[in-house]
């Protein structure tokens, strides 16, 4: 069990960088996407079922899809946006380096056999339980999230009457 | 109780209610009168602030724990929780949203609307910080405080405050991603992370691993409330988030954000952790660092914004100090210099608001003579600085005073005297500052400004009156606090 | 807690200082005459707390707070005779300025911060509490700044932030040093800790606050700088009264409450002997008539200094009258060099002479004070320097005594220069009217004092044997 995790982490770590370098919108969200698979994988395997599942439809399915009908329905002309990225210099010394030192810490890891403290094990409650009553302040801040969320959309991106 | 219970949901349910509210009214309607709907928020919490804790002190209660929606006669368990030292940051976060208003009637034009709505938000995170009684909670509205002064800063689309706004906001999920790291390190010894659960035997019955790991918990969780604060040398976000947002945004992040977000965390670790020495070093390293370079960089800024928010870096530099002796006299002077620093650097912002307005320019080199054409706005920035620099009879002497109690107490004289002196260099940049704007010539440009008026001009004299009241009316602070048995 | 006069003594002129704008916008005649008001008040509640010196009874008032805060005001020998000396040469400053100010921009500002700091005076005297003797000190450097920087040109900005910031800063290592102490004795209020020894550290913390308000080698370089302030406030600041505050805080601590090492009745006499010398060898060099006179002050205070560290009863009580002395005569030198600068619009003695002619009237006035500054009998001058002579070199310090006499005969020397160059000689202005009356009746009636002041001598020496009676 614990190889899959260290394997999944590995994954995790080059298909997040691989979103954040590369220049296509299309292949970032993709990227994106599978990473978010990677990490449900994880928290799969760590016991938190619940977790995944909802890691997975959300994060992987719907919000991929949302970005991709945006990116679909924006009228950028994504060879220019391309071609103004691929002039700029790479550094790809840093991303390199990361991910030599990722898989150079998991294999130490296998090596030495590590263990992981479960504690998916101590939770004996219901998830909705949990979900609704004992952390309701976080559900709090997570609905205020959300309308930020919506506000921020509506403040940065919706054209003011003036500019027409 | 039952008006303790009402206030507490209060700080949550009013905010909300006034988004509501902001939402479906007319819009027109709105653009005209949004100051009296965030203004009677931010006097509603400010008045609760100061009965609540009227009330607590009657009844000698040290807590009162509540839930919103009445959920804890299911699990028995209190989700929020208020107590006299959340209470004075809940009445500093109106006054400084206050202040914000005042402000933002004559600096914002459009999208007045969206202000609302965004301060709102940033008052329930803030709010629910304070009131949290789990780290995974605090974490939580910690998000939300960053993502709405995120979303603050950049609305007006200008080309700085979009960079600002992105600078900014990498920076903050560093630092979050930081507590994160920190409270899962946490949780994995403890199993829960509400503040009753890990109490203070963090470090007691550890095998070697869990101690690393505690270590490297303070480490980054340290490390993350550092950045939130702009503590050096974490502050490089600091002075472009200020400098970038309008005047009366940066009012609230210098004025209460830093505070909330990366001081109140701060508090919240010295709680958990406070005894440990190798912490207290620290944070102490940390604040005298904070205190000189802050006061170094801000001498060289020729943009007024820009020597305020290093100001403010300074500033806080003083507060960690107070929190690092970890003795009551020293948390009671860094909150009560949460308290006079939120005040004086309002002033300050609102300075820099009424000049902007009436000159068009924050760059102090374009700038002189202004004490002759704006005289009320000279007048309580000077107040200001003098407080700022620690001068008394203003409300900023006795709390740095406190700490440098606290400080010579706890056996750190050295210390102590040090950011004594280091005052000095806070009235040299502020002197620099006064020089090149109030006194001196008046450039051609300039002969033809008139004092600010309205809003901005009331909120000038209310604070400066803020300022030197509790400034000459300190000893009697003290003289409460020792009958409650604090000092 | 008959302290009622001292409060009333502090508050009027403090709060009232925060009033004259409001007045001012009225009509300045009215704020004048108000200032005026306030001043005077000051000088007659300290006249009526002499009363209780007299009888025995001094005034007092205390407050307790917790944390060793306990503040109080307390209205003994020394404080009295401060506070009378204080409040009457700023009265006489403030009827000066009636004349000199009237004609320039900010009256309101500059009536404000001097009836400010005639309240700080009154406040740091009669404080018997650290944190508030601080706190008065900290407001007057505050009305110095202001009032340094009254004409807003760079260089008068500029030499205003330079005195605030050594002022300051000498300031907050004194304040270092009561830190020290307080977290030896747990308190902050002088009448509780006295006879309390105090470790060295503190004892040369304090000194730099000391040495940097009363213009002591090496902190001395911003009294001759502040000569750009108009005359009036020269004379209030730096020659008169915030000078004064150094050496009164070296006798409030070191002379009546605390004990100190022995060693420092030989070092401060030293550090004071080298003021003395180099300053009054600089002044020879000067021709900025202010500037003259501004080294002199750093000298003459040095010599005060020299008279309350030596440790001497005669010492002691000489030092405590040329306080006086200084005060009342140099006042006087200050505001004549006033009535002389502004009507001649320069400050620059190689350009004046022969103004005797045209200003008899200030030409007496400033010889009058000149005099006494320069210890000639029968002036109040000569009195004290005397005593002040006779205390070093009866404490066995044979050397220092001999350096303080030579430095005596360079006082006389220039200030004779300087007497002759600007009044005698060949006349360069001849249009030049004699100043206002206001002016001339001001300079006129401080020379007369240190007249009488020397044929009355029995009366202060009389009040300064009572403080010496305190130890």
């Amino acid at each position: 069990m614990a190889t899959i995790i260290y394997i999944s982490l590995a994954f995790l770590l080059i298909f997040c960088v691989m979103a954040v370098m590369s220049h296509s919108l299309l292949k970032s969200a993709i990227y994106l996407a599978l990473a978010s698979a990677t990490l449900g994988v994880i928290l799969y395997v760590l016991g938190a079922y619940w977790a995944a599942v909802i890691e997975v439809s959300v994060c992987s399915g719907l919000i991929t899809v949302i970005f991709i009908s945006a990116i679909s329905l924006s009228k950028i002309k994504k060879e220019e946006v391309q071609k103004l990225y691929s002039d700029k210099k790479r550094m790809w010394f840093l991303p390199v380096m990361l991910i030599v030192v990722g898989v150079a810490l998991i294999v130490l890891a296998l090596a030495n056999d590590l263990s992981l403290t479960n504690t998916a094990e101590k939770v004996t409650e219901d998830f909705r339980e949990i979900f609704w009553n004992t952390r309701q302040a976080d559900i709090i801040g997570q609905i205020v999230t959300i309308l930020i969320g919506g506000i921020a959309v509506f403040v940065l991106f919706r054209d003011d009457e003036d500019k027409k | 109780m039952n008006y303790l219970n009402y206030a507490g949901e209060a700080f949550l349910l009013i905010p909300l209610s006034a988004i509501f509210l902001n939402n479906i009214c007319n819009k027109r309607f709105i653009e005209k009168h949004f100051h009296i709907l965030t203004g009677a928020v931010a006097l509603l919490q400010m008045i609760a602030a100061v009965f609540a804790f009227y009330i607590m002190d009657a009844n000698q209660m040290l807590n009162f724990d509540f839930s919103v929606f009445g959920s804890s006669k299911i699990t028995g368990i209190e989700l929020f929780d208020i107590n006299p030292v959340s209470l004075v940051f809940l009445f500093c976060i109106g006054m400084v949203a206050f202040v914000s208003v005042m402000i933002s009637i004559r600096t914002i034009d459009v999208k007045k609307g969206s202000y609302v709505n965004l301060l709102m938000t940033l008052l329930i995170g803030m709010n629910g910080m304070v009131m949290v009684s789990d780290l995974f909670s605090l974490y939580v509205f910690l998000d939300v405080i960053g993502i709405s002064s995120f979303v603050m800063i950049a609305m007006f689309r200008s080309r700085k405050g979009l960079e600002g706004s992105i600078k900014y906001l990498i920076i903050s999920e560093i630092a979050s991603i930081f507590i994160l790291m920190g409270l899962s390190f946490i949780s994995m010894k403890t199993g829960s992370l509400s503040f009753k659960d890990i109490g203070r035997n963090l470090l007691t019955n550890t095998f070697e691993l869990q101690t690393i790991l505690i270590y490297a918990a303070i480490i980054l969780m340290i490390a993350g409330f550092s950045i939130k604060a702009g503590i050096v040398p974490f502050h490089s976000w600091l002075p472009d988030a200020h400098q970038s947002a309008d005047t009366s945004i940066s009012v609230l992040l210098s004025g209460i954000v830093i505070k909330i977000a990366g001081i109140y965390g701060i508090y919240v670790l010295t709680n958990i952790f406070g005894g440990i020495k190798a912490y207290q070093v620290s944070l102490a390293g940390l604040g005298i660092i904070s205190v000189v370079v802050g006061a170094l960089l801000a001498a060289c800024q020729s943009h007024f914004k820009r020597i305020v928010a290093y100001s403010s870096v300074s500033q806080m530099g003083y507060i960690l100090l107070g929190l690092s002796t970890g003795s009551t006299l020293g948390i009671v002077g860094a909150v009560a210099h949460v308290f006079s620093h939120a005040a004086f650097k309002s002033t300050l912002f609102t300075n820099a608001a009424a000049i902007h307005e009436q000159t068009g320019t924050l760059e102090i080199d374009e700038m002189g003579g202004l004490q002759s054409r704006m005289p009320v706005t000279a007048f309580s920035s000077t107040i200001a600085f003098l407080s700022t620099a620690g001068i008394p009879p203003f409300a900023g002497f006795w709390s740095k005073l406190l700490i440098v109690m606290a400080l010579w107490g706890s056996g750190n004289q050295i210390l102590a005297g040090f950011a004594l002196c280091a005052s000095i260099l806070t009235s040299a940049y502020f002197l620099r500052l006064q020089k090149k704007v109030f006194f001196g010539k008046t450039p051609e440009h300039l002969s033809s400004v008139t004092e600010v008026t309205g809003s901005i001009k009331f909120a000038e004299i209310l604070l400066t009156a803020v300022t030197c009241i509790v400034g000459v009316l300190f000893p009697l602070i003290i003289i409460f606090l020792h009958s409650r048995g604090l000092i | 807690m008959n302290g009622w006069i001292l409060i009333t003594g502090i508050l009027i002129p403090l709060l009232g200082a925060l009033l004259l704008p409001l007045f001012g916008k009225l009509s300045g005649k009215f704020r004048n005459i108000m200032a005026l008001t306030f001043v005077t008040t000051a000088f007659i509640l300290a006249v009526c707390a002499l009363t209780g010196v007299l009888a025995d009874k001094p005034f007092s008032a205390r407050y307790v707070l917790p944390l060793g805060f306990s503040f109080g005001f307390l209205g003994d020998a020394l404080a009295v005779f401060l506070a009378m000396t204080a409040s009457f040469v700023s009265c006489i400053i403030v009827i000066y300025s009636f004349g000199y100010i009237h004609e320039y921009e900010n009256q309101n500002e500059y009536y404000m911060m001097v009836c400010l700091f005639v309240g700080a005076m009154m406040g740091l005297v009669y404080s018997t509490n650290l944190i508030a003797i601080y706190t008065f000190w900290e407001i007057s450097s505050l009305c110095c700044w202001r009032l340094i920087g009254f004409y807003r040109e760079e260089i008068t900005i500029d030499r205003a932030n330079k005195t605030f910031i050594i002022t300051v800063l000498g300031a907050l290592i004194m304040l270092v040093g009561f830190m020290g102490i307080y977290s030896q004795t747990g308190t902050f209020d002088l009448t509780e800790m006295k006879g309390a020894y105090i470790p060295s550290w503190c004892v040369v913390l304090i000194l730099f606050g000391i040495l940097s308000k009363s213009a002591t080698i090496p902190l001395h370089s911003w009294l001759p700088d502040a000569g750009v302030a108009p005359s009036p406030v020269t004379s209030l600041l730096h020659a008169a009264v915030l000078v004064k505050i150094g050496v009164y805080a070296y006798a409030r601590f070191f002379v009546l409450t605390f004990e100190i090492n022995e060693a420092f009745t030989t070092i401060v006499p030293v550090i004071a002997a080298v003021s003395a010398l180099y300053s009054a060898g600089v002044a020879f060099r000067e021709n900025d008539i202010k500037r003259v006179l501004a080294y002199s002050t750093i000298s003459q205070l040095a010599f005060i200094l020299l008279g309350l560290s030596c440790g001497e009863k005669i010492g002691i009580i000489g030092g405590l009258m040329y306080i006086m002395a200084h005060s009342v005569a140099k006042g006087g030198l200050f505001l004549c060099a006033g009535i002389v600068e502004h009507n001649i619009h320069t400050k620059d003695i190689r350009k004046m002479g022969g103004l005797a002619k045209t200003m008899p009237l200030t030409a007496t006035a400033f010889a009058l004070c000149a005099c006494s500054i320069m210890g000639i009998p029968p002036f109040f001058g000569f009195f004290t320097k005397h005593m002040v002579i006779e205390g070093i070199v009866s404490s066995g310090n044979i050397v220092l005594g001999v350096l303080f006499v030579l430095c005596a005969v360079m006082t006389v020397m220039y200030l004779i220069r300087l007497f002759v160059k600007v009044f005698f000689g060949q006349q360069t202005f001849s249009e030049v009217k004699e100043g206002t009356p206001i002016m001339v009746v001001s300079v006129l009636i401080l020379g007369i004092i240190s007249l009488l002041l020397g044929f009355f001598s029995f009366l202060p020496s009389h009040l300064a044997t009572m403080i010496w009676g305190l130890m």
